[in-house]
């Protein structure tokens, strides 16, 4: 790497450190499909499972599963509902035909701003959590996620610790304690709403009463991305490549994207390398702002190499802009992507809220795309943080 | 050039929006229904036509299938699109999906799929290679093998009889081109739209879609002559036993058979005789077949063999008001779910279109399974009940 790339990094981290993005609550945004046969709503209030305390890891998760478990029976099985906990976040979203969704929304809401969780949903939703880290706990994938934040994060940070708790933390888990952290912990003034489906905002704004979009609580984690190299000796048939970087926090949310879904594309354009089993990039939330996020499963005596070559495929990025015609090919495909995920109302309802409690305003993503430009794509990789590194494998010099 | 239009108001409850926006037909053929999906960033688009009867057109079909995915999927590679193909009893459909914004390349990958094949030797031979993979495969797996047995005795001259592999080994470029000319004609050609777009762009960028209507089947009078005589087929080596059973009706009405198919399934996954139990619903025309199957190990399959062969007579027995109205309602719940996007949406239009010719029957078909209640269902169980079953088993 070039003395001056280092020093760009070294800039980029103290930018990170320095101004912490702002983040946001409340608000609502309408999304009008008028021909489409169902409506999604997706609410959104800040504090996810990073808040959770230390030993009572899974209690967001648990809480969460089982309020989406309440408003399925409440709503007489006529709408879908999922609870989708982060480390920054607690999501719900309700799928439902066109003439169900008003009352499968009143139930969802009068569950989560009701006095306490049905009992049999908690217990219920405790226990499929159980099964599910039960079923993970020697999966090899399943580690490599919680030691990447580990290694990313310092293994102290609130981030490291897993959104969904580890076994021995929910197995402590009793319904009490379920009931205690839910007692007010949802309120009608932090939620942020996104509507999508054959509805007029103004019928929507009748029923939801959405409170002001306004700046959040400052959050009291401060640290970025550890950077250092972390490897882990398993006796496992694949190596694991995880690497983060922090992004800064002035890079609009689709460069980011675009920089993810180029890279992955790169790393899996086919003819593929052999020894590459999955090469993923994708952009996810950090303590101070986002963070590039890199994992690539590959043979053991491949690992050196898919290090090395992550780290120059960003190295090379950030050197020069993308020529015009790599450049439009990459936003077409991207593009696309964006197009097939957001067609799904689900997936533009979260999208809207996401961008209301991230950047305090819903616009549509694909409307910002077409201001994308090269030097954008490369200001993006040029002002990344120094990445954390984590190896996850067997021990090949033995 | 238009010869058919027909215009209906844009809909907001969940029935209406299963309703086209535009049906129209061109002169000479396709037929195209269009949903414009306003808001929506997606685009689908499918295309299918009918499959003729006899093995020949199977193993076209099937050959037609592996050599235009490959070729589609190399060109909806560059842009981020994506396609799918699939082969009913009687049809093969192609499915193209991306950006609304790229809607003309879209369409340009359809015509690729409905366009005369131009395939090179070495995609011919990749593509026979890979449609006798998938035969080998449907020999050799239980369940696929059990189901292939059913359909056989459902519909004897549709999918695949004995000389299917050897049509599919021996098939010339000619008879490739042959097929297309058949299965292709504009006429018999049926689209489904789903996008955000004008009825005028859809005009200009289906205009000539297919093969002349006036082509010959020339496939059909092709004999098995030369490749051998019928190969016997391959029954697949198991451990467990494998049943299936597959009722019959006339397909009066769908919703009575879509919620009988729910009933059914809850019953067999509740109950632990049954290994690998599913319950499958196939259309034919005017005909609707509900088939049932199973696994079971050699202790377990006498019981196994009751529960498969009992399910119906249990359900006619024990069926409540309740469960009507409620697997109805999660019935129609999940085939909404399904149609949330433009790709889901096409899915349902077009298969029911297919199924029916009506271009309207997905919202028939949602509208009846509101009415549907425990007396149309008890006279659809015994319209089932009437006529014997057909069987298939495969035991170790």
């Amino acid at each position: 790497m070039s003395g001056a790339a280092l020093l760009g990094f070294a800039l980029a981290l103290q930018a990170v450190a320095a101004s912490p993005p702002q983040s946001w609550t409340g608000g609502l945004a309408v999304s009008t499909w008028p021909s489409s046969p169902i409506v999604a709503v997706v609410v959104g209030f800040p504090g996810g499972a990073a808040d959770d305390p230390r030993g009572e890891e899974g209690l967001t998760y648990v809480m969460a599963d089982a309020i989406a478990r309440s408003a399925e029976a409440a709503a007489s099985a006529r709408a879908a509902f999922l609870a989708q906990v982060t480390r920054e976040a607690v999501w719900f979203s309700l799928l439902a035909p066109s003439d169900a969704w008003v009352p499968a929304y009143q139930a969802l809401t009068s569950i989560f701003y009701g006095p306490e969780i049905p009992a049999p949903h908690v217990a219920a939703a405790r226990a499929t959590l159980l099964s599910r880290l039960a079923a993970e706990a020697h999966a090899p994938p399943a580690e490599v996620e919680n030691e990447a934040f580990r290694a990313f994060f310092g293994s102290e940070h609130a981030w490291a610790r897993p959104p969904a708790g580890l076994l021995e933390t929910v197995e402590r888990l009793s319904a009490t304690r379920v009931q205690e952290r839910f007692s007010g912990r949802f309120r009608p003034e932090q939620a942020t709403t996104a509507v999508v489906g054959p509805v007029e905002r103004a019928e929507v704004e009748a029923l939801v009463m959405p409170a002001p979009t306004r700046p959040a609580a400052a959050r009291t984690a401060v640290a970025g991305v550890r950077p250092g190299r972390v490897a882990l000796t398993r006796e496992v048939t694949s190596t694991w490549v995880a690497t983060a970087y922090p992004l800064n926090p002035a890079t609009p949310a689709l460069a980011r994207g675009l920089l993810a879904h180029y890279l992955e594309a790169e790393w899996n354009m086919i003819p593929r390398d052999p020894a590459l089993f999955e090469a993923v990039a994708r952009i996810e939330p950090g303590p101070v702002g986002d963070i590039l996020v890199v994992r690539a499963a590959v043979a053991p005596e491949a690992a050196e190499p898919w290090e090395r070559r992550i780290l120059d495929t960003i190295e090379r990025l950030g050197a020069a802009d993308l020529s015009p015609p790599v450049f439009q090919a990459a936003l077409g495909s991207y593009r696309s992507a964006l197009s097939l995920q957001l067609a799904s109302p689900e997936n533009m309802a979260q999208a809207r809220a996401e961008g209301l409690m991230r950047a305090g305003r819903a616009s549509d993503p694909l409307d910002e795309l077409r201001a994308l430009t090269p030097a954008m794509l490369t200001a993006a990789v040029r002002t990344l943080g120094q990445p954390a590194v984590l190896i996850y494998g067997p021990n090949l010099s033995r | 050039m238009l010869i058919a239009f027909l215009t209906v108001s844009l809909a907001v409850v969940p029935l209406q929006a299963l309703r086209p926006d535009t049906v129209f037909d061109l002169e000479g053929g396709p037929r195209i229904l269009l949903v414009r999906a306003a808001g929506s960033p997606g685009a689908a688009v499918r295309v299918s036509v009918p499959i003729s009867e006899g093995d020949a057109a199977a193993a076209g079909a099937l050959v037609h299938q592996h050599a235009t995915l490959a070729r589609l999927r190399g060109n909806a590679a560059t842009l981020g699109a994506e396609v799918d193909a699939e082969r009913t009893l009687d049809r093969l459909v192609y499915s193209v999906r991306g950006a609304v914004a790229d809607f003309e390349h879209l369409v340009w990958l359809v015509r690729l799929a409905a366009g005369r094949p131009e395939v090179g030797v070495i995609a011919l031979e990749d593509a026979r290679v890979a449609a006798l993979a998938e035969i080998e495969r449907t020999e050799e797996v239980p369940a696929e093998a059990l189901y292939a047995e059913l359909q056989r005795q459902l519909a004897p001259t549709r999918g695949w009889g004995p000389t299917v592999g050897t049509m599919v080994a021996a098939l010339t470029p000619v008879q490739l081109e042959d097929f297309w000319r058949h299965a292709f004609r504009r006429d018999s050609i049926r689209v489904t739209i789903v996008a955000d777009v004008p009825v005028e762009a859809v005009l200009a960028a289906l205009d000539g879609l297919g093969a002349p209507a006036a082509s010959p089947n020339l496939l059909a009078t092709t004999s098995a002559g030369g490749v051998g005589a019928p190969p016997t087929p391959h029954r697949p080596e198991t451990l467990r036993t494998w049943h299936a059973v597959a009722y019959v009706a006339a397909a009066e009405s769908y919703a009575p058979a879509v919620v009988t198919a729910r009933l059914l399934a809850s019953a067999l996954v509740d109950d632990a005789a049954v290994e690998a139990p599913r319950v499958d619903m196939w259309w034919l025309e005017e005909r609707v077949a509900i088939a049932i199957r199973g696994a079971a190990y050699p202790a377990a399959e006498p019981r196994m063999l009751r529960t498969i062969d009992g399910l119906l007579s249990r359900l006619r027995g024990d069926l409540l008001a309740a469960g009507v109205t409620s697997a109805a309602s999660a019935v129609r719940r999940e085939i909404l779910l399904g149609a949330r996007t433009p790709w889901g949406l096409a899915a349902l239009l077009g298969r029911q279109f297919d199924v029916t010719g009506d271009p309207s029957a997905a919202e028939r078909l949602m509208g009846e399974l509101q009415r549907v209640d425990a007396e149309m269902m008890r006279s659809f169980l015994a319209a089932l009940a009437n006529q014997p079953p057909l069987r298939a088993d495969i035991r170790p």
